[in-house]
């Protein structure tokens, strides 16, 4: 079963006179429950791509149906609703919010839901200590290493129970051990909760933690893969 | 997200550029304590003016020869007789120099009904009042008794040398009035009460310059008044309390507005100051909109997350300006007393014998204001950030 599925996407970005195509009539369908490695080298669509699904960009061109819904046909207020119940974002560089403390960045998703602060608080605590960051509640992002930071986000990505987890190279402003921690969690996460991840990385050492690589250029899908065929 | 959320979530986003929302908080704040506290001074006065006018009643007419003879007894009982009219208080009014007193003051030759009539009641601090016979008995006021460091010029018993025109005249303390302040008619804190007839002989006339004229009711006033202008025509000037306290509120009315439009303008600068911080805190946070919006953020809590912290700008402002406002109400009247700024109408500065009334109409309409001010000043930042892209945000370096 298909969580996501692209039919002739395509999107332009416009500079002024010139239009530079990011995706080019891309068609593809990415399984529930897998890891999956979006790859290709820098200008080759991936971040646009996962843009794309995440609802924080639409396409020029095409359809997009996530989580079963029609992300053409969505509104601006429904496509920050479907971001916020259906998605869970991680980024590069953390995205964490520097005057709120780990637990209010945690419980920052659930409080836009308008989940309660006690029962938000709890989720969070619970969340915080399964990803060992129950003793840093109170510390500041800047108070963290990069790889706690990054948990941080994972965490926030993770507590309103979303379908879909989109990675934009979590591991790329991080060292190789935390690194392999977070891809261990992501791991776990699709095996134990059957959770569908869909990562953007350069890293192919990356690859191995994912069932199946896309392989992007010049805004075409060039390949997809399974990883036991790497 | 709920709206508490959303304020909570403001509060911190302002705690965390502390320096610059106080600064912002303050440039709100004067606007605020302008109008309350010039408000409070134009309060202050009139509302001591009309005391003083309420002292004299509603249904008190003036009747002041302005050109020609003076009044005569004929003309005091005339005025008498007239339908509506319940009682005649006639004075002779001078000004004179009094020994050990710079400005000139005001000899008024009264009788003591005529005396209680102006004053309202006879309040004084020593001494007792004069018969109404023709000896050279003087009731002082405050002002020319007690000096400024507050000890007595003239005490009971002793002699006051007056001197009317180029005539010299000896008068003997019998009373000292109590401080009265603000005044519409006379400044009693600057003035001689001595008896009619004594004046009168002094000054070998048997007329008078004013009557004090007490109508039955209010209603009879403008027709008594119709009345007194028939019977002398232009040679009298004819006011009624009635008058004054309507001209008092349409001219003090009038400086209120006028003040409130000055410190009004103050509030153009804070506008324009909460505008630029606002705008400079949406391009600083253009990052951080990205996140909220990716993370579920609707383009309305982002508007009212920036529109919350407009809101709490404009009321701590204005909670800090009332305050400040209501401090220097104050202080105000203290400086003015003290001598750092002087307004003298017959010798008196009348700046110094008020109390500021800080009054919650103008404390809520600079409230309103200012919180105005602040929200439409962040209209146009929290719609920009609203409306932004969030992959652009999110991209922005």
């Amino acid at each position: 079963m298909d969580i996501v599925r692209l039919e002739n996407v395509s999107k332009v970005y416009v500079t002024g006179k010139v239009k530079y195509p990011a995706l080019r009539n891309v068609s593809i369908s990415f399984p529930k429950g897998r890891f999956i490695a979006v790859m290709g080298p820098s200008g080759s669509g991936k971040s646009t791509l996962l843009n794309l699904i995440g609802g924080l960009d639409r396409p020029t061109e095409g359809k997009i149906i996530s989580c079963g819904r029609n992300l053409e046909e969505l509104t601006s207020d429904e496509l920050a609703e479907y971001r916020n119940e259906k998605i869970g974002f991680v980024f590069q560089f953390f995205n964490l919010i520097g005057y709120l403390n780990v637990l209010e960045n945690v419980m920052l998703p659930m409080a836009i839901r308008g989940v309660n602060e006690r029962e938000g608080r709890e989720k969070a605590m619970n969340i915080l200590r399964i990803l060992g960051l129950e003793d840093k509640v109170k510390k500041k992002p800047n108070e963290l290493s990069g790889g706690e930071r990054q948990r941080v986000a994972i965490a926030r990505a993770l507590v309103n129970d979303p379908e879909l987890i989109l990675a934009d190279e979590p591991t790329g402003n991080i060292d190789s051990v935390n690194a392999k921690i977070i891809m261990g969690i992501f791991r776990k996460l699709v095996d134990e909760k059957g959770m569908t991840i869909i990562m953007v990385t350069h890293n192919i050492e990356l690859s191995r933690f994912c069932d199946m690589v896309v392989r992007l250029r010049d805004g075409v899908i060039e390949n997809v893969e399974e990883v036991s065929e790497l | 997200m709920k709206i508490k959320e959303l304020l909570k979530l403001a509060f911190k986003q302002l705690m965390e550029r502390r320096a610059r929302t106080i600064l912002t908080i303050l440039a709100i704040a004067v606007g605020v304590t302008s109008i309350v506290a010039l408000s409070a001074q134009v309060e202050g006065v009139s509302s001591e003016i009309f005391k003083s006018l309420e002292k004299l009643g509603p249904n008190t007419i003036i009747v002041t020869v302005r050109s020609g003879s003076l009044f005569t007894d004929v003309d005091v009982s005339n005025v008498k007789n007239l339908s509506g009219v319940a009682n005649v208080a006639p004075v002779f009014a001078t000004t004179a120099r009094a020994t050990g007193i710079n400005d000139r003051i005001t000899i008024l030759g009264a009788s003591t009904t005529a005396m209680q009539t102006i004053l309202g009641s006879i309040n004084l601090i020593k001494g007792e009042t004069y018969n109404d016979v023709p000896s050279p008995q003087a009731i002082i006021g405050y002002n020319i008794a007690i000096d400024d460091a507050g000890t007595y010029r003239y005490d009971i018993g002793q002699p006051i040398l007056i001197r009317i025109g180029s005539r010299n005249i000896m008068m003997i303390t019998v009373g000292i009035l109590d401080f009265y302040g603000t005044s519409t008619v006379i400044n009693p804190d600057n003035t001689i009460f001595i008896p009619i007839d004594y004046i009168r002989l002094l000054l070998r006339t048997s007329g008078y310059t004013s009557m004090i004229v007490k109508t039955n009711s209010i209603d009879d006033v403008d027709n008594v008044m119709n009345l007194i202008r028939y019977m002398f025509g232009g040679r009298v000037s004819i006011t009624s309390i009635k008058q004054i306290t309507s001209t008092v509120q349409a001219i003090t009315a009038q400086i209120n507005l006028l003040l409130v439009s000055i410190a009004g303008t103050s509030f153009v600068a804070a506008g324009l100051g909460t505008f630029n911080i606002m705008t400079i805190s949406v391009l600083e946070r253009i990052r951080e909109i990205g996140i909220l919006k990716a993370i579920g953020m609707k383009d309305r809590g982002v508007l009212i997350l920036y529109l919350s912290q407009g809101l709490i700008l404009g009321i701590l402002g204005s909670c800090i300006g009332v305050i400040l406002g209501s401090v220097i109400a104050h202080v105000i009247p203290i400086l003015l007393s003290s001598g750092m700024m002087r307004v003298e109408i017959t010798g008196q500065n009348v700046l110094s014998t008020y109390t500021p009334a800080v009054t919650p109409t103008y404390i809520l309409m600079s409230i309103m204001i200012a919180v105005l001010v602040a929200i439409v000043s962040s209209a146009y930042p929290a719609w920009k950030a609203a409306k932004m892209n969030p992959v652009d945000a999110l991209r922005y370096e």
